[in-house]
């Protein structure tokens, strides 16, 4: 395609103004759709995994091979614990490393008294990988060494226990003796899970092992947090790989919380047919808007081929005009759409009206629903749309420029 | 002749439908007094135990000495004398209430129901075993299941099955008592599925405070083969004077062996 005809595509762009910027409007409002339903694909799946691994989960953990599901105090991970979690911060792909310990018992104050799940973090290192220090309603976490203890929100109700109150805990320790001893309550915390929140307590990870009878070393899980939820599984598997213990098991975040990977790939598959919808619909108005733009200057074609103008020169000639419209649609895409995906990744749309939080399937959703850029995507996006003007542009000028031109001239072919 | 077959074809259908008429659970009433004497032997109105429990689980190894005191079927406590570490902590069972001491922390805690089934001191038993020991004749229905020789001693086998409105965890109970001297064999234990689920053994008969009791008891689960704990009694006393002040939450703290 030669510079002249592509002046000249350019030119015939604003010989009839208003029909371009109708053209260009229908093609840009296309693609602002398009990329406003894929920020928002983006971000939901971003939200769901996000809230899913965050709050307790991480992306990755360490366990002894056969700790899941029934978590058994005595199966520690079969290495010094605290050490390979320092160990694994020296991995580029490892941000954060967080080892636990973890068993059921008897939370009681007064005349009363509860089954619990007893989690030892360190405050420090779990900050690295998860969320729930970030959840405290009141006071914290126990911080290293302190004999406090962390417990979530109705079960501070239930027991009716507030920062400051006396906690005691009861559990069958490693050694086959009774674990009790008596805390102070450092915080309440309140994630919007039920689960949690009514059936766990948290205790520094050196005072749960105290509690528990289990030597430093010994930890049931490490929870890591990686470059993104998307790497976990070749993140679990390469660390899986250089630790080379058979009796380790290092699981993604897929592998833990399968009912959460279940839901992503669900919404994954429902927001692929609302985007085909909303696809279609932007190409059939982009189509209809090319194919009346073009049909509209059938006779102006009849008289180039009359004065000698080869077919193939009035197809590239149109081609030249729908990639420079196709330009111009871009822009004002980009000029019109920017602030709105803008919009709607940073402010959301904000559901707190009617309702304060769902929970679903162990992962908290946010009622703010906010959209996640996604270039490539909008790339693609775009590229399908200016392709459909392209087609819809093309067959008109096709038949045109293949017709008798004293026929399109006399406007005989509509 | 055809007559005649005809005619006997039909009497023994009927007898056979006759013999597979469900029994109805009709209690017998010689069964349940065998088993409540049975229970009363090792009660008595009131008594006081001193024990030993080992128990061995697949990790660890650890024997505990106690004392024990019970009056009636709704009232006991015990106190752990040793290990040291252990000492002063104390379980208080009234009626269908379990407290426990924690010398560590000065504080009772009260098992809450959703922990009934929790172990009873890191043992085989269950807290729930200690509020439902002696309610056999309450909560089952009991029957005979055999009756005769087996190893050349005389013995009963009772078949409980727990009454419909009772709340109990086994779906059946069967016991084996000998015919001579009312003392029990053993216990099995079976859930709501009919899987054997634990056991128990009776072992060491002898004389204590003039009545004959088993002095060893063996519980073992099934599903843990290698797993038991063992209560040795060294000694019991019966009909004690024990008024029901002496089984109070005041008198758990710091209640003395001695």
């Amino acid at each position: 395609m030669d510079s002249v005809l592509l002046r000249i595509g350019w030119r015939n762009l604003w010989r009839n103004p208003r029909r371009t910027a109708i053209t260009a409007l229908a093609i840009a409002v296309g693609m602002i759709m398009l990329a406003f339903v894929l920020s928002l694909m983006a971000g939901m799946k971003r939200d769901l995994i996000n809230q899913g691994t965050q709050l307790m989960l991480g992306q990755v953990q360490i366990h002894k091979r056969d700790y899941r599901p029934d978590r058994s105090i005595f199966d520690t991970v079969p290495l010094d614990g605290r050490a390979l979690a320092d160990q694994l911060l020296d991995r580029d792909d490892i941000f954060g490393a967080a080892p636990r310990v973890s068993a059921f018992g008897l939370v009681s104050s007064g005349d009363k008294s509860l089954g619990a799940e007893i989690v030892g973090m360190d405050r420090d290192a779990e900050s690295q990988v998860t969320t729930l220090g970030r959840k405290l309603e009141a006071g914290d976490l126990p911080g290293r060494g302190e004999r406090t203890i962390a417990v979530g929100r109705s079960l501070a109700n239930t027991l009716g226990v507030s920062p400051g109150s006396e906690l005691i805990l009861l559990t069958q320790a490693a050694d086959g003796s009774l674990g009790n001893d008596l805390y102070t309550v450092s915080g309440i915390f309140r994630t919007g899970l039920e689960m949690v929140d009514g059936g766990m307590v948290v205790l520094d990870l050196g005072v749960a092992q105290e509690l528990l009878a289990l030597e430093a070393g010994r930890i049931h899980e490490i929870a890591l947090r990686s470059t993104s939820p998307a790497r976990a599984m070749e993140v679990a598997a390469a660390i899986e790989q250089s630790l080379g213990v058979e009796d380790i098991s290092v699981a993604p975040w897929q592998e833990l919380a399968p009912q959460l990977a279940g839901w992503v790939a669900m919404s994954d598959s429902w927001m692929w047919i609302m985007y085909l919808i909303v696809f279609v619909l932007a190409a059939i108005s982009v189509l209809n808007t090319m194919l009346m733009a073009v049909f509209e200057r059938l006779r102006e074609f009849g008289v180039m081929a009359a004065v000698g103008m080869q077919p193939r020169t009035i197809i590239t000639m149109v081609l030249a005009e729908v990639i420079s419209l196709a330009l111009v649609s871009l822009l004002v895409a980009t000029i019109l759409g920017a602030p709105l995906v803008h919009w709607i990744t940073n402010s959301g749309i904000d559901l707190s009206a009617t309702t304060d939080g769902i929970s679903m399937s162990g992962t908290v959703v946010d009622p703010v629903i906010r959209g996640a850029w996604a270039p490539a995507e909008f790339a693609v996006a775009a590229g399908l749309l200016v392709v459909c003007a392209a087609l819809a542009g093309l067959y008109p000028a096709t038949r045109a420029a293949r017709t008798d031109p004293a026929r399109l001239t006399r406007g005989e072919i509509r | 002749m055809r007559a005649l077959i005809g005619l006997l074809l039909a009497l023994a259908l009927g007898a056979g439908i006759v013999a597979a008429e469900p029994s109805a659970p009709v209690m017998d009433d010689r069964a349940k007094e065998i088993v409540d004497r049975v229970d009363q032997i090792m009660r008595g109105d009131s008594s006081v135990a001193r024990l030993t429990m080992e128990i061995q689980s697949k990790h660890w190894k650890r024997t505990l000495e106690a004392k024990a005191w019970s009056k009636g079927t709704e009232r006991a406590l015990i106190l752990i004398v040793k290990p040291v570490k252990e000492t002063g902590t104390a379980t208080l069972k009234a009626e269908d209430n379990i407290w426990n001491y924690l010398p560590k922390v000065e504080r009772v805690i009260k098992i809450p129901s959703s922990m009934m089934m929790g172990s009873w001191m890191g043992s085989h038993f269950t807290n729930d075993d200690l509020v439902k020991e002696s309610r056999m004749i309450r909560d089952y229905t009991i029957t005979t299941s055999f009756e005769g020789e087996r190893d050349g001693t005389d013995v009963w086998e009772f078949t409980l099955i727990p009454l419909e409105d009772a709340a109990v965890v086994w779906g059946k109970v069967v016991l084996e008592v000998r015919q001579g001297d009312y003392m029990p064999t053993w216990q099995n234990y079976y859930d709501e599925d009919g899987e054997l689920v634990r056991t128990l053994r009776f072992g060491a008969y002898k004389e204590m405070d003039g009545r004959l009791v088993p002095t060893e008891m063996e519980v073992r689960p099934v599903d843990q083969p290698d797993e038991y704990t063992r209560v040795l009694y060294q000694s019991l006393d019966f009909d004690v004077a024990l008024d029901d002040g002496f089984f109070s939450l005041r008198n758990l703290r710091g209640l003395r062996a001695d």
